[in-house]
């Protein structure tokens, strides 16, 4: 019996006459941690699915343990102790810990009664499998997006369990959830787990995975050991071009005028407090802090949406109130939802309504509102932001995630806004895009707007944003300037415990 | 004390309070509440609607909706009844006959609304105007006075007369609450302690999850309006029995009792989530008052208003009430991390 | 670019409404088997004058599907609306009473309306937007609490003895074979095209029905769209019931129930999405005329009673849904 646990031998797909894989050969051997990788909708969704029997592919074989498999459906693949992480982990959020983990155990076994005493010894031994100590009475809906996973795990465990695959999951996570996370794979990897990582993050790529393979338009581009590469291989790979960031230094400041915008000891009960920030036009303000650290309450609140219950805040000088997301808008600040598609945009909606969400009300004229001029409208910021659509009355869902992204750039500078607040603006947007989208943020500071740029990911603040400011529990910590630290220091503030 | 302080806060809890209040409101109004022959009458009127809100309970929970279960058992009901007109035999014949065309017109509306995943509310509203189209259109159903003779045994037993001393009435309790406690323990058990039961909160918590771990969706779905089809009809030959005659029209409009009593008990609309204890106290909230206020010399024509107004105020209550519990903000200066435990 | 507004474009983009004109054409020739009645002038004036309550109830529905809900409430709110108006008209304006005052009942008939169908559609907005009801349940229960209050007002019998004037006022024939319902139509269809075309709402209450979470954060104010659709829906309702009363002359409490499953069915019919996010007009006016002629249909076929047009609604709505549903997805296969 070979070492070879998973072999896929020139698998083609295509939906809807669109080919979605193109003669894919990978191979992942026992015991090893393996990391697919891929900017988004390269194909690495689709890949899980066909080894998980979810779909099946057009032509070529799946080899498991040696064994081919001409139908693979999910009860087979279950049976070859292939298990999937689910990028949003598909628990139940209505029903309880020891339920969720349960319930995959009965599924497997074919039962007909439910007996909660074995269920409960069932679901404590799973979570005991993997260190972890979470009430199981709990309802999932309420836990932390960190213990969903854990308890995502522990269910995989269960049913004999050889062969793990996670779809993107350190997503959601905070830097000491993904430590443990890692913890987590590792000890699995003791106990002769084979584990497959579908990702993007290029840095935890290199922390976890032995191997790798690079996917890109829907071919294997690379594959081999993480340690012959560096990371700007990687970017190569996955985009096809050579990417590097230099660091962003506000060169259209003013910086003799006054702060565009300002806080003084702005606090929200139970959020965050002595919250003291200002910027300049021209400048580009990074926020950043671990999940949890209240940063998104400070947008929103900053939005209008959670109102700031002490606390004071100017605009040019003057002081305002921003009681309302209405006040918000009128008086110039603008907000970049953290999810796109359940808080920035309707899918099945035009790309032109999409722009003009906030502004329908400019294009009544006399004659009543214009379809053809917020058509027309539209294709100036395409051109702008260069968004790639054959068509602005395609629905929105028919865009890429990055494209997507700019189409809600595009409805937030249609407002003329004073101050740009964005949060996580490159989220589950893939590198190539996502170079894009800064250079777009920067040259939006260049024409004067205030950026706030809130995001989780060190890098991307620490080369985007001149000034940085770190918030830990509801508090500022720390204040630098990206020239005056690196990232790795960056990264040890947000982490460090008081 | 945290749990009992979780337990208060449900909404199944809630309801019963409001019922005991509705209680002790109609015995301080009227004096005959706690009176032996008012309960045995209430308990007999909790035997139709209590059936019908466990069907509609199991397909609300798998994130299902069926308007269309008064037409579909009137149907099935008259079908049954002049099929066995002249039958003599045992009385449990008609009763699954009953549930087999029940089940397959619930199987009708399952499957569309599961294989084209239109909304449920259209088209069981769709289903609704058919059953009736295909009951009044083409059989011409009219009313059956006498019901067939394999009935009358079940028709006639009775568990207990009770008679009250001042007033000289005497009530029945009818054998056929018998079946009503029998579907409410049947139903129970399938939502608490069966695979498929917890499978129906998986559908109706998060579909797309249930689909992933493998789950059949589709007849996860399709089997709950099945369900829904039989519990009804058996609701409607019961009914008959009670009455002692079969109306094609007496349960035209009577989706909406039902429904505000199961989403009284706390039962979710948007699926995964509701208890057979909690829709049993809304059967019992409702029904009880839609009798009491009679016994409150409340004119009949003032009834359905004072009806529809503590309904809404219950539903509106019981919305107010998820809407604050899901607005509350993270509190992130207030949370302290639970750490991962070392075990090895 | 913008594709060009060919013809084959125009037909492929309204390809639905055509598949709509062709049923229509074929219910018509039916008809023309069925009964030689059909096709004369009384027969249209009398269909005109029939479709005007549940067409007014479809434009009002149609407005609370595309904002992701329903209204079920439209046959409460006009029979309640028929109530009120008739008592003020049995005690403020009896059969006796002089021109002058009857003129004012009138306007005064027609303002009331207006304001009580503005009141309950608040009412239902509120539950709706405010308090998290979701728009089913919400308009059941009021559908039910309407219909109580009018139970009160009538005390359960069926009102009559209604001004004649009023009567004949409000069942003209404009021109002498427009039917007043279907100028009222007319009129509030123009509303409706205006409102939804010309002014923001239109295209506002679609975003709000695709996603009210978006157009939150968008800064729309989903409460604000969401009143408004139900408030514009029990107002066309109202007037309904005004029509309703001049027609019947009479009030009573359960007129026309069967009203408001059509009208919806209407409105998916006319392609109107039942998740939100899409209303048609012209869809929704085909739908009426459709369902009025299968509605004379039915009553003139001879054999048939008038239940059964239920079923022949029931089965042209499945039908034309699951034929859609192949249309679509074969669309999206065969690229």
């Amino acid at each position: 019996m070979s070492d070879t646990l998973l072999k896929l031998s020139d698998i083609n797909i295509s939906f809807s006459g669109v080919q979605i894989l193109k003669n894919v050969n990978m191979q992942i051997q026992k015991g090893e941690i393996h990391c697919l990788i891929g900017e988004n909708g390269c194909g690495k969704s689709t890949i899980v699915k066909i080894v998980s029997g979810v779909y099946k592919p057009d032509s070529g074989t799946i080899e498991i343990n040696g064994k081919s498999h001409s139908v693979m459906n999910p009860t087979a693949a279950m049976e070859e102790g292939i298990q999937i992480i689910w990028q949003d982990f598909s628990v139940f959020p209505n029903l309880t810990v020891f339920e969720n983990i349960a319930l995959n155990q009965d599924l497997y076994n074919k039962n007909f009664f439910v007996n909660q005493k074995e269920r409960r010894k069932l679901a404590r031994h799973a979570l005991d499998l993997i260190g972890v100590d979470i009430d199981l009475d709990a309802t999932v809906g309420s836990l932390s997006v960190a213990k969903k996973q854990l308890v995502a795990i522990a269910r995989a465990l269960l049913n004999n369990a050889k062969f793990i695959i996670m779809d993107e999951p350190t997503t959601a996570l905070t830097k000491n959830e993904v430590a443990s996370l890692f913890k987590v794979v590792k000890d699995l990897q003791k106990q002769g787990m084979t584990i497959l990582f579908i990702g993007h993050k290029l840095d935890e790529v290199f922390e976890i995975a032995e191997n790798f393979t690079i996917i890109r338009n829907g071919e294997v581009v690379k594959e081999g050991q993480t340690k012959d590469f560096n990371q700007e291989d990687f970017v190569y790979y996955m985009t096809g071009r050579n990417i590097k960031e230099s660091l962003f230094d506000a060169p259209n400041m003013d910086k003799d005028s006054k702060p565009v915008f300002e806080t003084k000891d702005l606090c929200l009960e139970n959020e965050f407090e002595n919250v003291s920030l200002h910027i300049n036009s021209g400048e580009i303000l990074g926020i950043t802090g671990l999940l949890g650290s209240g940063r998104t309450e400070l947008a929103l609140s900053l939005y209008g949406m959670h109102p700031a219950t002490g606390g004071e805040v100017f605009l040019d000088g003057k002081k305002i109130q921003v009681k309302s997301i209405d006040d918000a808008i009128k008086q110039g600040i603008v907000y970049l939802p953290e999810d796109r598609h359940t808080e920035g945009l309707c899918m099945r909606r035009a790309i032109y309504h999409n722009i003009h969400m906030s502004t329908f009300d400019k294009f009544v004229g006399k004659n009543g509102i214009s379809e053809s001029d917020m058509y027309d409208d539209a294709l100036k910021w395409v051109d702008k932001f260069h968004i790639v659509t054959p068509n602005v009355e395609n629905p929105v869902a028919t865009l890429s995630g990055g494209n997507a992204q700019k189409v809600v750039i595009s409805r937030l500078m249609s407002m003329n806004p004073k101050v740009l607040i964005l949060n996580g603006p490159t989220v589950g947007v893939d590198v190539g895009a996502k170079f894009d989208i800064h250079e777009e943020i920067r040259r939006i500071a260049g024409e004067g707007v205030a950026v706030i740029l809130i995001s989780d990911d060190i890098a991307e603040v620490h080369a985007n944003c001149n000034r940085i400011m770190v918030m830990r529990a509801g508090r500022i910590t720390d204040e630098v300037r990206n020239c005056d630290v690196t990232e790795e220091e960056l990264a040890e503030m947000l982490s460090r415990q008081e | 004390m945290n749990k009992i302080k979780k337990l208060l806060s449900l909404p199944e809890s809630f309801c019963l309070l409001i019922t005991i209040v509705l209680f002790i409101v109609i015995q301080l109004r009227s004096g005959q509440f706690f009176t032996s022959n008012n309960i045995t009458d209430l308990l007999a009127s909790y035997t139709v609607p209590g059936i019908m809100a466990m069907g509609s309970l199991i397909v609300f929970i798998s994130g299902g909706l069926d308007i269309s279960f008064p037409a579909l058992c009137s149907l099935g009901g008259f079908i049954t009844l002049t099929v066995f007109k002249d039958f003599t035999g045992s009385v449990i014949i008609p009763f699954l006959f009953c549930s087999l065309v029940c089940g397959l017109l619930g199987m009708f509306n399952g499957v569309i609304i599961a294989k084209f995943r239109f909304a449920p509310l259209i088209v069981t509203l769709a289903t609704e105007a058919l059953f009736w189209g295909i009951l009044h259109g083409i059989l011409r159903a009219r009313e059956i006075s006498v019901l067939p003779a394999c009935f009358e045994k079940l028709q006639d037993s009775v568990i207990w007369v009770a008679t009250n001393p001042e007033t000289g009435i005497s009530s029945q309790l009818p054998g056929v609450f018998l079946i009503f406690v029998g579907v409410v323990i049947l139903s129970s058990l399938l939502l608490r302690k069966t695979v498929y039961g917890r499978k129906l909160f998986a559908v109706g918590g998060n579909p797309s999850a249930a689909e992933n771990v493998g789950i059949n969706v589709f007849w996860i779905r399709v089997s709950a309006y099945i369900i829904s089809g039989i519990t009804a009809g058996i609701a409607c030959l019961c009914r008959s029995m009670i009455i002692g005659n079969y109306h094609p029209n007496a349960l035209y409009g009577y989706e909406y009792n039902v429904i505000s009593m199961v989403v009284l008990g706390g039962c979710s609309l948007s699926g995964g989530r509701g208890s057979v204890i909690g829709t049993i106290f809304g059967v019992i909230l409702i029904q009880t008052m839609n009798l009491s206020l009679t016994l409150m010399n409340v004119p009949t024509y003032w009834q359905k208003f004072c009806t529809g107004v503590i309904m809404i105020i219950g539903i509106s209550y019981s919305a107010y009430r998820t809407m604050k519990s899901s607005q509350t903000l993270s509190g992130v200066m207030n949370k302290t991390d639970d750490k991962v435990k070392e075990v090895k | 670019m913008k594709e060009k507004t060919t013809f084959k474009n125009f037909v492929k983009k309204n390809s639905y409404y055509l598949y709509l004109i062709i049923a229509l054409i074929i219910i018509f020739i039916a008809m023309a088997f069925i009964s030689d009645s059909f096709f004369t002038v009384t027969n249209f004036i009398s269909m005109m004058e029939q479709m005007s309550d549940y067409a007014l109830m479809a434009l009002g529905i149609m407005l609370c599907l595309c904002a992701g809900g329903v209204d079920l409430s439209t046959v409460g709110v006009a029979n309640m609306t028929a109530a009120i108006l008739a008592t003020y008209l049995i005690r403020f304006a009896p059969d006796d009473c002089s021109t002058g005052i009857l003129v004012i009942s009138c306007i005064v008939v027609v303002i009331l309306a207006l304001i009580i169908g503005a009141v309950c559609g608040t009412f239902n907005g509120l539950l709706i937007s405010k308090l998290g009801i979701p728009p089913m349940l919400a308009t059941m229960s009021t559908n039910y609490l309407y219909t109580g209050l009018c139970m009160v007002i009538t005390k359960g019998v069926s009102l009559s003895g209604i001004n004649e004037r009023f009567v004949e006022a409000f069942t003209v024939n404009i021109f002498g074979f427009l039917p007043i319902g279907i100028v009222v139509l007319i009129l509030a269809a123009v509303f409706i095209w205006y409102e939804l075309k010309k002014t923001s709402f239109g295209v506002k209450l679609c975003m709000v029905g695709t996603n009210p979470t978006a157009t939150y954060f968008a800064g729309i104010n989903n409460d604000w769209i969401k009143i408004k659709a139900h408030m514009i829906s029990s107002i066309l309702s109202a007037v309904a019931g005004v029509l309703m009363l001049a027609r019947l002359s009479s009030s009573r409490a359960d007129y026309g129930k069967a009203y408001s499953t059509q009208a919806i069915l209407i409105c998916i019919l006319g392609g109107t999405a039942a998740i939100g996010g899409k209303f048609s007009i012209p869809g929704t006016i085909l739908g009426v005329f459709i369902v009025q002629a299968i509605t004379t249909g039915v009553s003139m076929t001879p054999g048939a009673n008038s239940y059964m047009k239920n079923l022949v609604y029931a089965v042209l709505l499945l039908s034309v849904m699951i034929l859609d549903y192949y249309r679509t997805n074969r669309k999206v296969k065969a690229k």
